[in-house]
């Protein structure tokens, strides 16, 4: 047997199941004989075989948790990388439900909706049918893959997933406090809290008009994708905010612009009495501390909080202060 | 897109006894100071209190030379015709007040052995007495781990390359630490009096009361522009209410804010009416 063959056939070995007699013939075949290169030998065995050996582990959970609990290493969701593959988590299932999505390959029903574990909460797509996930139970899902949407990672559970029922409950998420210099480095996370100061004010901030027919902001009243046209006004914030680790621009809504602007601001910069309107908007916001709540997505132009609450902290910095200084005596 | 430098947080008197620099000096690179617990500031976050302000510009030119009080010592702001606002700002400020201030730090050395650090602001803006107590607060913590950092990196005995490597797990400034570490001779005791220092920071806002609701987000503003008003309007004895009402309704204040305004400016003692209907600014 060629020497190089070796260590493939142990390697496809374990992660396939084959038998190695089976792994020896065809590695052979492809590579001795027909010459391929051995990186794509290698993937179009894998490729061969991996739907098989998935769905006879499907067929036999109690066997594949038998072979592989010990080496399953439970990932938590906070952790979770666009682009991930053979991922398993541990986790609850949110609001799941049937939709019919339209693909390149025609319209195909899946399952949609929210996985937590204590970490981080995380939108998921299921292409397969499972009624586990609809049990009300935590699931054990093995070999999922985690891509983007929405700007935020998202769990995908495929053919190869295997899902199982977990017999006690998951702790379930309850809104992290991040550091933005965490923040600004993963791919997006959802209904997390910050807490930084305003440290600057975006251009686009204040009074905007949007298109009607896809509420993208419009520049001199034309939007990029439908032309001119009569704009929506809409009032929103685009703040940058900073806690010392690092910083993220925060755009707050209507509602959140009047809450953290004061009624009375708002109430001028909408029925365009104020001029000046970014001076003013800096006047209320500059320095001044928020705690907001939000999704992070990430994007074209970086990442971005969308914000859904935000108010001014009220800690009792008396107190904070005393009990820091005790702890330092 | 290149990322934002992040504002960090330190004290005026640490700020002030940083004088070594980081980086090239190249157009438009950032500069960067490195302080003695090794934290690498180009943009800081400051809040404190106004204290004064002078027009140091010669010819006319615009130069305003502000100083701003936290309570280890003062920050020294600068801002030209380059810094329009914020030289703005300055220029119409009563002091003292609370302000907050996002700038750049900057080394002026004119001869050897002698810097002056100082800050070139992006934005200035008003704050109050719960933001400043906050900002103290905060600075204390990340001045605090920044000298838990700095004795982590004395234990260890290493230096440089290998000290920065060390240090990485622990902190977002391994250069800074390592590079700070040479440059100004840290030692235990150094690093004591850097605690004494943020204990007798603390110590300034043990007392302070816990935020209220009474000044609305917003309002800080409000109160600016009717005590800015007042200043304009009065030629020596005072503003009459009704030519202060006509003024500020112009500016989109009605009646129930302006009173509202001119308690909160009595209450605080910043105002006072001489004669029923007539106000003046202490």
């Amino acid at each position: 047997m060629d020497d190089s063959i070796a260590p493939i056939i142990d390697e496809l070995n374990r992660a396939l199941g084959i038998d190695r007699n089976t792994l020896e013939r065809e590695l052979t075949l492809l590579i001795v004989d027909y010459k391929v290169p051995v990186e794509e030998a290698k993937r179009s065995i894998l490729k061969k075989h991996s739907g098989e050996a998935a769905g006879r582990a499907r067929y036999d959970p109690a066997g594949a948790i038998a072979q592989g609990v010990e080496d399953i290493s439970i990932r938590l969701i906070k952790d979770l990388r666009n682009g991930d593959t053979g991922v398993t988590i541990l986790a609850n299932v949110i609001e799941p439900r049937y939709r019919e999505i339209t693909t390149s390959r025609g319209t195909t029903t899946v399952i949609n909706g929210m996985l937590e574990d204590s970490t981080a909460k995380v939108h998921f797509t299921a292409w397969i049918d499972s009624p586990l996930l609809f049990s009300g139970k935590a699931v054990l899902a093995r070999i999922v893959y985690v891509n983007s949407f929405h700007g935020m990672p998202s769990v995908n559970i495929g053919e190869k997933s295997i899902l199982e029922e977990f017999s006690s409950d998951v702790p379930g998420y309850a809104v992290r406090r991040c550091s933005l210099s965490e923040l600004s480095e993963g791919d997006g996370a959802y209904d997390i809290e910050i807490e930084g100061d305003v440290v600057s004010i975006r251009p686009g901030s204040g009074i905007i008009e949007r298109c009607p027919i896809c509420s993208r902001v419009m520049q001199k009243g034309q939007c990029r994708a439908h032309g001119r046209s009569e704009g929506v006004k809409d009032l929103r914030i685009k703040a940058i905010l900073d806690d010392g680790t690092g910083s993220m621009i925060c755009v707050f809504d209507r509602t959140l612009t009047k809450a953290i602007l004061g009624d009375q601001l708002e109430a001028e910069l909408e029925s365009d009495i104020a001029d000046n309107v970014e001076d003013r908007i800096k006047a209320a916001l500059i320095g001044m501390p928020l705690t907001v709540r939000g999704n992070v997505t990430r994007g074209d132009y970086g990442r971005i909080l969308i914000a859904t609450r935000a108010q001014r902290p009220r800690d009792d910095i008396g107190k904070l202060a005393r009990e820091l200084m005790v702890s330092l005596k | 897109m290149s990322d934002r430098e992040v504002a960090r947080r330190v004290f005026a008197r640490e700020f002030n006894d940083s004088n070594l620099q980081q980086g090239e000096y190249v157009d438009r690179s950032p500069n960067f100071i490195v302080t003695p617990t090794g934290v690498i500031c180009n943009r800081v976050f400051i809040i404190g209190v106004l204290t004064e302000v002078e027009n140091i510009g010669a010819d006319g030119q615009t130069m305003y030379r502000a100083r701003i009080a936290d309570p280890t010592g003062v920050f020294t702001v600068y801002a030209g015709e380059y810094q329009p606002s914020a030289a703005v700002f300055l220029s119409t400020v009563k002091t003292p007040a609370y302000v907050a201030v996002v700038g750049k730090a900057r080394v002026f050395n004119p001869e050897k052995d002698t810097y002056y650090m100082s800050i070139r602001p992006e934005e200035v803006n008003f704050a109050d007495e719960y933001v400043r107590n906050r900002w103290v607060y905060n600075t204390a913590l990340f001045t605090l781990q920044a000298i838990r950092n700095m004795e982590r990196a004395m234990e260890c005995g290493l230096r440089g390359a290998e000290l920065e490597r060390y240090m990485r797990p622990f902190t977002l400034d391994p250069a800074g630490i390592a590079r700070a570490m040479d440059y100004y001779q840290v030692t235990p005791d150094r690093m004591d009096s850097l605690r004494r220092m943020v204990v007798d920071a603390l110590a300034t806002v043990i007392d302070a009361i816990p935020a209220t609701d009474s000044v609305p987000a917003g309002d800080g503003m409000a109160l600016a522009v009717v005590e800015d008003l007042i200043t304009r309007m009065d030629r020596g004895d005072g503003v009459s209410y009704e030519a202060l009402l006509d003024a500020a309704d112009k500016l989109g204040y009605d009646e129930a804010t302006v009173e509202k305004l001119l308690n909160s400016l009595m209450d605080t003692g910043r105002c006072y009416e001489p004669r029923i209907g007539i106000l003046k600014l202490i």
